[in-house]
This record gives structure tokens, C-alpha cells and sequence, in this order.
């Protein structure tokens, strides 16, 4: 990046971040809506069923528009959604999306935020301590278990984890069941078991981050001159290491935060757990349209919002852009 | 999760790195010959109703039987084929459609870079899975949405890896003396680029291959891609959890082959490009 | 369409379509709840449903009833759209509420039979059956200790049926004129019919036909429920907890007995758990058998059924090849184990069904042969219709357990079954599979043959699923249904069987069991069809002293 970058380039560079992430968004939009309306299968009729009546399938393919040319009911349908309104789903009590999501969206957050809370300082302790003591035996300890659990599923993880603690010790509960508009902060005991299979299933890839920055700041020519001055060994892993890991720790963050949004739907499933991911399988099965789209929308965004944060945060703590700044 | 990285930076008594590598190697080595042949080895039809509900183990059924009274170790036997085999086919289609594409972005430069870059842009802005979901909505459940899916998931990671070692090979003396001999293009990528690029995409699609079986993995547990009766491991683990408390083996036994599958593939890619890496440097 | 086929279409469609919703809520074959007992006035023990109990439970009732304690029942539905309306009742919830704070003009019986329950008497004016005069007990009181009327009677019916928004509507309006029925007395309604209905007593002792107070207003605030049943309303948090008190006015005391009834909101996975932590006093159906069986020998729970809930049913359509041959159609269903059946989806909780609804009623014709697994006549059948090798594809979405089951079974009459699996939820796709396949699953629970015959058996009927057809039949079945007499009726209900075993394309192979459990000091819960606890009767339990 141009060490000529100004505070004025800073905040160029921030906004091309933001101005990429919109139009990214816009593209993400076409897709989800193309596939889940142009596919073939007439949806309207799988979503009414058995009590389907000509009347009752016109008027649906009516609501959802099918009648019209494909470019102007997906734009009319992306702004609806830039307005906020997600539409009424087709299942059921034809709930409006917004209302029928809301309380699974805060299911998820609690659980990935629960996730994220205790599994990056645990990751990050873990990681820097490996690096500091690099080939000692807590190094090689969480070295091999970290690769060995990287390559196993969350939901492997999960039924171990149900195996050994609801079957063969049951001192939890094998499925969630949050049930209602019951806040699950409200009971942790449901919320133990897919967190800490999210925890198993995410720390392997950030402590080797982790791992890896840590013993390259540990290597580089301000450590060795702190050495030779005499500066504590403490001291440098707080000064040095953590601080120039900072950069590469933020971007595994924020891929662990976008792993997570595609975790959680195998964890919310094997525990049945009530949150997006769940609600999604759910309305893919029975081809609740708008419902899909608003949730693959949701964590689209999601997704590319942790990017944008993560890459503005790492402009900002990277030590050459903020002393161009 | 993604790749592991591989800066180099790991250091690590080679004796246990090696030994473990090669208990790994032997495992993944059954696993794999598990998944492919075990059908054959199999003591029951593993469709066959043959025993009631929910035997535990004993000398006839050695992993017991699950709801619908089958042979589990028959079923674990016979349940890894599909899913490695559609891995497979997903990967094959997505280096085909990803070589092509790299080799021309490659070669030819401009406006199709500049779309295979974007269109890598987008994808990595969609989880994986949520991609397949998304389309698994239109499409249908099925094998069909599994091998589609997979492939454009990775397509644009394998087109960039072919692009890039392209772009290398390209300048070569090969490449040149082979331009100065006349040959048109389709005949340079085919004859001149294609060869030199080849061990870089291979060792590329070993990494890929094991993606894309936890993926397809993922999708069955789901319900999105192989449907019963066809055994298959996570299918498994998926139809026989409500039962976890009456017959456990039936789920013990497809998560461990997962788990150990994942696993070797996992540590044997790892010393694979630990060694390329080395060699390189 | 002669009027009186119109009526029982459109009546049982609303039915039909709740219980594919419950159908389609339900893990595997098991809903989670029966409809409201079926059609027929059973007048004698039904059928099969005193073979069906066996086994583990506590069914046996010591010493007399007692009065006292609360009773916590679970409920898994409970959520934002409950509704206080026993008018408007949807959710389980929902139903269990009604069904204890209000009464219906007969309802049935422990034995099957339907009885008159606000009613004294329930009697044919004329000989076509067109007009019908309900007599009241006398000396039944509402909660707010005001006497029950005629009037409030007729004001009840005239807010279901006389309103075309009202919820059930559809449940009343074609078969009760209620412009002009009337109140004769105090005590006296004559219900004025739009087509002769034989079977009236049975008709006012479905849901939702709850008898409210003339004029009551604004149903969603809890101090205007006000009914005559046995418990009164204390308490209600929609999503989470109702409270019921005992209603010491009842017109049947000594019931209830119970000083109160909660109904508590916990996930159906979790109620085992709740019951066995002292949480709750009794679960909903278990969603696997096996799971209930493990409550067997266990000191803190008992363990009670609802025979024959779970019918899981293949239907094969009688117009397309190869179903249009009846010797194709008997090979199928000699080829599907029935004894394989019952142990691998019910664990042997269940009882063998012989392709035929309703044998828990006393139109069932039990005298026709039971079917059993016989591939070598079905390899015959077969060659005789020169389909050796007969291979057929079969799609499943709601029972896929017993499809795989079926598949395996019916290779040794040389016929390949392939599976096509479809979501659950399209089952009931009418543009996709319903109606269309034809070889494809549906559910009708444990209902009366002539509940569902003008449904399934009628030419034009809404879920002719196997195509049944023939003029004469149905003829005779609307003739059948205008008689009065219960007995004469239920014998033409016979005959018309008949047939319907021998060529029919329905392939219905068990009655499974529904299980529940509870509290083992629990008294008085008895196995019978309906809804759980007694078809919803908390007044009729009591716990041990």
C-alpha cells in the first residue's frame, strides 16, 4: 500500500471499502434472488399444497408477482427490501418475514456472539502462548490438536460432544430446544453444547493465526534490538508480538466471525437449535421463498459487513498506515 | 474452515511430524478403501431389514441395528462411496470448467481477468453452504445440487490458481519458442502451458477434494443432497440422532469414519504441502 | 350433487385439512394429537380398539376417586396465536382449554358410544331426519352461576354457522338451517337440517360445537370466558402458561376432581425429561415409540395410549397402469409384511390393519379376511396379469421409514419398489403429487368409514386419492347415511366395505399406538380413541391417595 497515503488517502481508501462492499451487496442480491425464482418448479403451487384451489395459486403467484418480467419484479423486490420490508412468508400464518425472523435472528446472535466472546480470547491466549513458547509442549499440544480438529465437521464435533456428555455422561441436554420466545440467555444449559461445539470447531484455525503472527513478530529486528536492551521478555510479548499481530489477528477474526454464520446452520440443526440457520433448512424445505431470501440476504450481508469492518480495522491498526496518517 | 496456512513458519520435531504422517497416511489409506470397496465386504445387504429396532451390538450385527432393524456396520461399510465420489466428480467438474478459465484469463488478459476476479469477489462473499442452500430452494434436494454446487463453489479459486500459474508459465521459453513456431493458441495451452501448470493444479485438487467432501458431508447431514435409503455416513448421523439415547452405535460408528476420513486427509495434504513448500524454497 | 353429499364434503374437508397439518407436524408417522373422535354413533364397543390396549400402563383404576391437587399438563404449541375463541380454536392449545371450560350438546363416551352430554335428549322430529329437538338438562349452570337456556344454545350455533367469516363456518352451515331453528322452551331447541342426517348426535359432539352464553362479547379478554365445563379460567399467558381452577358448579360433580389444570409450554423433546424431574404430571404423544418404551418399569412415570392413532397409508390409483389391473393391486398388497410393519415403526405398539378406516367404529365390518404377507401369491398374481418383475416407483414424504420398509418387503414378490423422496411438505402439492402420482402416502388417522368416504370413495370427492369410482356405491352410501337407526345404518356401512376391501387401492397396514405418559399416582386415564387424557378429559382423573 502507498506509504504516501495521507489522512486524506485513509479515508479514500475506507470509503472505496465501503463503495466495493455496496456493490458487492447489489450483485449478492441478483443471485439469491434469481435462484430462488427462476429455478424451475412452480412455487406458488408447492407452497400451498393440499388446500390449493386455482383461486388460492393465482392469487399467490399474484403476491409474489410471477406474472411480471423477471427484471422488474426483482426490483421491485429489492426495494421492498431496501425499505425494510421482507415480504409475508407463504408457510402457515403467512407471518411478515421481519416478524417471523426476529426471533431467530436473535437466537443466532446470541449464540455466535456467545461463541465469538469466549472463543477469541481463548484462541488469541492460546495462539500468542504457542508462539511465545514455540516447539515447547504446549505449542506441540495445541499444535497437533488444533490440525487434527480443523478437518472435522461441526457436526461430527457436535454428536461426540452429545455422545459424551447427554448419552454417556447426561449432565446436558443432546438438543436445544428453546422453545417460544424464550430468550436462550435465559437458559444457558441449552446454549452449552452448541457453543462449545462452535468453540472445538472454530479455535483450531484461529490459534494457528494466532500462532503464526506471534512467532513472526516474535522474529522480527524491533524484538531482537528489545532483546539485546534488555527489555523484559514479558514486557516484549505485550509490546511487540501482540501489537504486530494485531493486523493478521483481526482478518482471522473476521473469517472465524464468517465461518461462523455458515457453522452455526449445522449446529442449530443438530442441537435444533431455534435460529436463522435452522429457520432457513426449514423454509428451503417447504419453499417458503421469501423467507429464503431474506435470511440468505441477511447473512450475505452479514458477511460481507464483517469484511468491510475487519479490512477498515486493519487499515487502521496497520503501523505504516497509521504512521503515513 | 479454510485452508491451513502455510507460511512455513511451523517447526517441529520431524521424527513424531513424520511418524504421526504416516499412521495418518495408513488410516486415511483404510478409510478411503473403506468408502470405495466396503460394500463388498459388507455381512448384510445394507438396505435389508434384518434384524428388529434398535439392537445393540452383539455377534451378529458388531454395531447393532438401527430404527428400521439394518445392519449399521453394513451401512457404515457401504456409506462413504457416494459422498466420496460425488466430492470427486464436484472437484473434477469445478478444475475442467476452473482450468479452462484460468488458462484463458491467463493467456488473453483483459476483460476476462477482469470478470473471473469479480465473479471470485462474489463467491467469497457467500458461505459456501448457504450458496448450495440457496440453490438447493430452486433446484430441489439431490445428488444433482451437491456436484453443481460444490463445482461453482470452487471454480473461481481453482481458475485464479490456473490464471496465476499461467501467468508464470507464459513467459517461459517454451512458450515463446512455441510462438515463434507458428502454433495457435489452443495448441500452446494444450501442449506448452497445460503440462507445466499441471502438478500446481493437482496438488491443489487434493486440498479441494477434502473440502469439498466435508461440504457435500455438511448437505447430507442436512437433508439437501444423497436421499434414503441410500446409506451414506452423515445421512446417518442425521436420520438416527432423534435415537442417539436408545442405539448410539448407530451414530458412533459413521462419526468416527468421518472424523477419521477428515482427519488423515487432512494431516497427509498438510505434509504434502509442507514438502512442496520446502522443495520450493 | 345431492345435498347431503355436499354437506359431509365440505363439513370433513376443513377436518381433513387440520389433520394433514397435524400430519405434516409429526416426525415420523406419529401426529401429535388425534382429531376429535370420528363419525358413527358407536353404540357398541368399536371394533378393534378393545384388542388394541395391551401392555405397560396404568390403566387400572383403585378405590374411589379422590378429590385434590394440580394437575401440569404439557402443551408444545403454545405460542402468539392462541386463542381464549373455543370458536376459533386452531392450535393444540388451544383445544385443550375448550374442551374444559365449555361442554358440547353430546360427547363421547369412554366406550366409543356418543352420548348426550348439555343435552337430555337428542331425537328425530319427523321420519326423514330433518328436524331434530335437543332437550337440556336441567340445573346446568355457566361459571358466573347463571342457569343454561335454549337460548344460549341456538346463540351459540347462530355465532359458528350464521356468520360466513366465523372460523367454522363451513362446520355448520351446510347441514343446520339456523335462521330457522328455534327455541321451542327454556330447555328446548329444535334444529332445523337442510338435508336428512342420521347420524345428528354424533354430529353436535364434534369440535368446536361449545355451548357459550347468549351474547357474550370480546372473547379475547380471559373474564369473558365464561362456560358451563368443569374447570373455570385463572390464568392465561399465551406462549408460556393457562391456569385452570375446578368449577365447584359442575352439572356432573363429583367431577372434577383436580383443584386445578396447568397447561405448561415445553418442547416435545423435553417432556420426558420434565415428567421424570417432577416438572410436569403428564407428556403429549411421544414422537418415538422406543423413546416411551423406555419409561417401562420406570417407578416414576406411567405410561398410557391412544390405540390405533397412527395409520400410515399407501394409496395406489385405480385409473393408471399398473394399478388399473386389480390383480396388481392385491399383489401389492399381499406383498407388504404387516407383522415387520408393526415391530420396526411402532415396536409392536400397534395392531394390524387390514386396508380398511375405521375399525375403532361399529360401521367397521370386521368380518372381512385379514390380509397378511404372502409374496408367493403375489408372484402368481402377477404372472397371471403378466407383470412379472413389476417395477414401480413410490413417492414418499411422509413416511419414508415405511416406504424404505415396503421396498425391501415386496422384493420377494419380485417387484421393485423405487423410492422418490419428496419434502414433507409437498405431499399435499396438488400442481406436484397429491392426487397426481399413482403410487403415493397420505394420512386420515383412526375416523369412521362414512366420515371419510365421501372424502376419499366418492367419485368427486375432494381426496379421492385412489379413484375409486362407481356410481351405484355412492348411491347407496347417501341412502345409508339419512337413516336414524344407528343399527341398520352401520350394517349398509358394512356391506358397502365390501367391495371396497376386495378392489380397493388403498394399502393401510397398522394402527399404530400412541403413547403418552405421566405422574404414576395418576388415576382414570383409560385407552381410547380421541385426543389424549381421555379425549381431553382432565375432570375425569385424579390422582391416588
Amino acid at each position: 500500500m502507498p506509504g504516501a497515503a495521507s489522512s486524506h488517502g485513509l479515508i479514500w481508501m475506507i470509503l472505496r471499502r465501503i463503495g466495493v462492499a455496496l456493490v458487492l451487496a447489489l450483485v449478492v442480491s441478483f443471485l439469491v434472488y434469481a435462484a430462488t425464482t427462476v429455478l424451475p418448479g412452480d412455487v406458488a403451487a408447492a407452497v400451498l399444497g393440499r388446500n390449493a384451489t386455482p383461486e388460492a395459486v393465482a392469487a399467490l403467484r399474484e403476491q409474489l408477482g410471477l406474472g411480471d418480467p423477471f427484471v422488474q419484479r426483482y426490483l421491485g423486490w429489492l426495494g421492498d427490501l431496501v425499505r425494510g420490508d421482507l415480504g409475508t412468508s407463504l408457510a402457515g400464518t403467512r407471518m411478515p418475514v421481519s416478524e417471523l425472523i426476529a426471533t431467530p435472528v436473535r437466537n443466532t446472535a446470541v449464540l455466535a456472539g456467545a461463541t465469538l466472546l469466549l472463543l477469541v480470547p481463548l484462541a488469541l491466549l492460546v495462539g500468542i502462548l504457542s508462539g511465545v513458547r514455540q516447539g515447547r509442549s504446549l505449542d506441540r499440544a495445541a499444535a497437533g490438536v488444533s490440525l487434527t480438529l480443523t478437518a472435522v465437521p461441526e457436526f461430527v464435533i457436535g454428536a461426540l460432544l452429545v455422545l459424551a456428555l447427554a448419552v454417556y455422561v447426561p449432565v446436558l441436554p443432546a438438543v436445544s430446544l428453546v422453545s417460544g420466545d424464550v430468550n436462550p440467555l435465559t437458559v444457558p444449559e441449552f446454549l452449552v453444547l452448541p457453543v462449545l461445539t462452535l468453540i472445538i470447531a472454530g479455535a483450531a484455525y484461529l490459534i494457528r493465526i494466532v500462532r503464526i503472527s506471534t512467532i513472526e513478530a516474535m522474529a522480527t529486528d524491533y524484538v531482537e534490538a528489545a532483546r539485546l536492551a534488555g527489555v523484559p521478555e514479558r514486557r516484549i510479548v505485550v509490546r511487540y508480538a501482540v501489537r504486530n499481530s494485531l493486523a493478521p489477528t483481526i482478518q482471522a477474526v473476521s473469517a472465524t466471525a464468517q465461518w461462523l454464520l455458515g457453522g452455526v446452520f449445522i449446529v442449530e440443526v443438530l442441537f435444533a437449535y431455534p435460529g436463522v440457520g435452522n429457520a432457513l433448512v426449514t423454509a428451503v424445505q417447504v419453499r417458503d421463498v421469501p423467507v429464503i431470501q431474506a435470511i440468505a440476504m441477511l447473512l450475505a450481508l452479514a458477511f460481507i459487513l464483517i469484511n468491510l469492518v475487519a479490512d477498515i480495522a486493519t487499515i487502521l491498526v496497520d503501523p505504516r498506515l497509521r504512521a503515513a496518517a | 474452515m479454510s485452508a491451513p496456512d502455510r507460511r512455513g513458519a511451523e517447526r517441529r520435531s520431524g521424527v513424531s511430524w513424520r511418524g504421526a504422517v504416516g499412521v495418518w497416511a495408513v488410516v486415511g489409506g483404510i478409510m478411503l478403501a473403506v468408502a470405495l470397496a466396503g460394500s463388498l465386504v459388507a455381512p448384510y445387504d445394507p438396505a435389508a431389514l434384518v434384524g428388529k429396532s434398535f439392537l445393540l451390538p452383539g455377534p451378529d450385527h458388531w454395531f447393532g441395528t438401527d430404527a428400521l432393524g439394518r445392519d449399521v456396520l453394513s451401512r457404515v461399510l457401504a456409506g462413504g462411496r457416494t459422498a466420496v465420489l460425488l466430492a470427486v466428480a464436484a472437484i473434477v467438474v469445478a478444475e475442467a470448467a476452473g482450468c479452462v478459465i484460468g488458462l484463458v484469463a491467463g493467456y488473453r488478459g483483459g476483460l476476462v481477468d477482469a470478470v473471473l476476479m469479480r465473479m471470485n469477489d462474489v463467491l467469497l462473499a457467500f458461505p459456501a453452504l448457504l450458496l448450495v442452500l440457496v440453490l438447493a430452494a430452486g433446484l430441489g434436494p439431490g445428488t444433482v445440487v451437491l456436484v453443481v454446487g460444490v463445482a461453482v463453489v470452487n471454480i473461481p479459486g481453482i481458475a485464479r490458481l490456473a490464471r496465476a500459474a499461467t501467468l508464470g508459465v507464459a513467459t517461459t521459453g517454451y512458450v515463446e519458442s512455441a510462438l515463434v513456431r507458428g502454433e495457435g493458441t489452443a495448441a500452446i495451452l494444450r501442449r506448452e502451458i497445460l503440462p507445466n501448470i499441471a502438478p500446481t493444479i493437482v496438488a491443489d485438487a487434493g486440498v479441494r477434494f477434502a473440502g469439498a467432501f466435508l461440504i457435500i458431508a455438511g448437505l447430507n447431514f442436512l437433508g439437501i443432497g444423497i436421499q434414503p435409503p441410500a446409506p451414506d455416513w452423515a445421512t446417518m448421523i442425521a436420520e438416527n440422532r432423534s435415537y442417539i439415547t436408545l442405539q448410539p452405535w448407530t451414530v458412533i460408528a459413521p462419526t468416527a469414519c468421518i472424523a477419521l476420513f477428515a482427519i488423515s486427509v487432512n494431516i497427509v495434504g498438510e505434509a504434502v504441502a509442507r514438502r512442496r513448500s520446502r522443495g520450493r524454497a | 350433487m345431492d345435498r347431503s353429499e355436499e354437506f359431509n364434503i365440505r363439513l370433513n374437508r376443513r377436518r381433513l385439512l387440520e389433520r394433514g397439518a397435524m400430519a405434516g407436524a409429526g416426525l415420523i408417522v406419529v401426529p401429535s394429537l388425534l382429531a376429535a373422535c370420528g363419525g358413527g354413533s358407536a353404540t357398541t364397543d368399536g371394533g378393534a380398539t378393545g384388542a388394541m390396549s395391551t401392555a405397560a400402563n396404568t390403566e387400572t383404576t383403585s378405590g374411589a376417586p379422590t378429590a385434590g391437587g394440580v394437575f401440569r399438563a404439557a402443551i408444545s404449541d403454545a405460542g402468539p396465536t392462541e386463542t381464549l375463541d373455543p370458536h376459533a380454536i386452531a392450535s393444540v392449545v388451544d383445544q385443550y382449554r375448550a374442551f374444559n371450560l365449555y361442554d358440547r350438546l353430546a360427547e363421547t363416551q369412554i366406550d366409543g358410544t356418543v352420548k348426550p352430554h348439555l343435552a337430555e335428549s337428542i331425537e328425530a322430529a319427523d321420519d326423514t331426519s330433518t328436524t331434530w329437538i335437543v332437550k337440556l338438562r336441567s340445573g346446568v349452570t355457566f361459571h358466573d352461576g347463571s342457569p343454561l337456556t335454549a337460548a344460549d344454545v341456538l346463540w351459540s350455533f347462530r355465532r359458528i354457522g350464521g356468520d360466513p367469516k366465523a372460523p367454522y363456518f363451513a362446520s355448520v352451515d351446510p347441514y343446520i338451517d339456523v335462521a330457522t331453528s328455534s327455541v321451542k322452551d327454556d330447555l328446548t331447541v329444535e334444529f332445523v337440517l337442510k338435508a336428512p342426517y342420521g347420524n345428528f348426535q354424533w354430529f353436535l359432539s364434534q369440535k368446536p360445537l361449545f355451548i357459550l352464553k347468549d351474547g357474550t362479547k370480546d372473547i379475547a379478554d380471559p373474564a369473558s370466558v365464561v362456560g358451563t365445563g368443569p374447570f373455570k379460567l385463572e390464568s392465561f399467558e399465551p406462549g408460556q402458561k393457562t391456569v385452570m381452577t375446578r368449577f365447584d358448579g359442575y352439572f356432573l360433580a363429583p367431577e372434577p376432581y383436580f383443584d386445578a389444570v396447568e397447561l405448561i409450554q415445553i418442547a416435545k423433546e423435553q417432556q420426558k425429561a420434565a415428567l421424570l424431574a417432577g416438572q410436569i404430571d403428564g407428556t403429549e404423544n411421544f414422537d418415538v415409540i422406543a423413546q416411551a418404551l423406555e419409561l417401562e418399569g420406570n417407578a416414576a412415570a406411567a405410561l398410557f395410549r391412544v390405540p390405533g392413532a397412527n395409520p400410515p397409508q399407501f394409496n395406489m390409483r385405480m385409473d393408471v397402469a399398473p394399478f388399473d389391473d386389480p390383480k396388481v393391486r392385491e399383489a401389492m398388497k399381499l406383498s407388504i409384511d404387516r407383522e415387520q410393519m408393526m415391530s420396526l415403526l411402532f415396536q409392536d405398539q400397534a395392531t394390524l390393519a387390514n386396508d380398511l378406516h375405521g375399525p375403532s367404529f361399529p360401521s367397521y365390518n370386521a368380518d372381512l379376511p385379514q390380509r397378511a404377507y404372502d409374496p408367493e401369491k403375489a408372484k402368481a398374481l402377477l404372472k397371471e396379469a403378466g407383470k412379472e418383475g413389476l417395477t414401480v416407483e413410490l413417492v414418499t414424504g411422509l413416511y419414508p421409514d415405511a416406504a424404505q420398509a415396503f421396498a425391501q418387503q415386496a422384493k420377494a414378490s419380485g417387484i421393485t419398489i423405487n423410492l422418490k423422496k419428496i419434502p414433507q411438505a409437498d405431499v399435499y402439492n396438488t400442481d406436484l403429487y397429491y392426487l397426481k402420482v399413482p403410487f403415493g402416502e397420505t394420512y386420515w388417522g383412526n375416523d369412521s368409514f362414512e366420515y371419510i368416504a365421501p372424502m376419499a370413495y366418492f367419485k368427486d370427492g375432494p381426496y379421492n386419492e385412489t379413484r375409486w369410482n362407481d356410481p351405484a356405491w355412492e348411491k347407496e352410501f347417501i341412502a345409508a347415511s339419512a337413516v336414524a337407526d344407528d343399527a341398520e345404518r352401520n350394517a349398509r356401512y358394512q356391506e358397502l366395505q365390501g367391495p371396497l376391501w376386495e378392489n380397493g387401492g388403498e394399502i393401510i397396514f397398522n394402527w399404530g399406538d400412541g403413547l403418552f405418559a405421566g405422574k404414576p399416582t395418576i388415576q382414570g386415564v383409560q385407552p381410547r380413541i380421541g385426543f389424549i387424557w381421555n379425549d381431553l378429559r382432565f375432570r375425569e382423573m385424579w390422582y391416588q391417595a
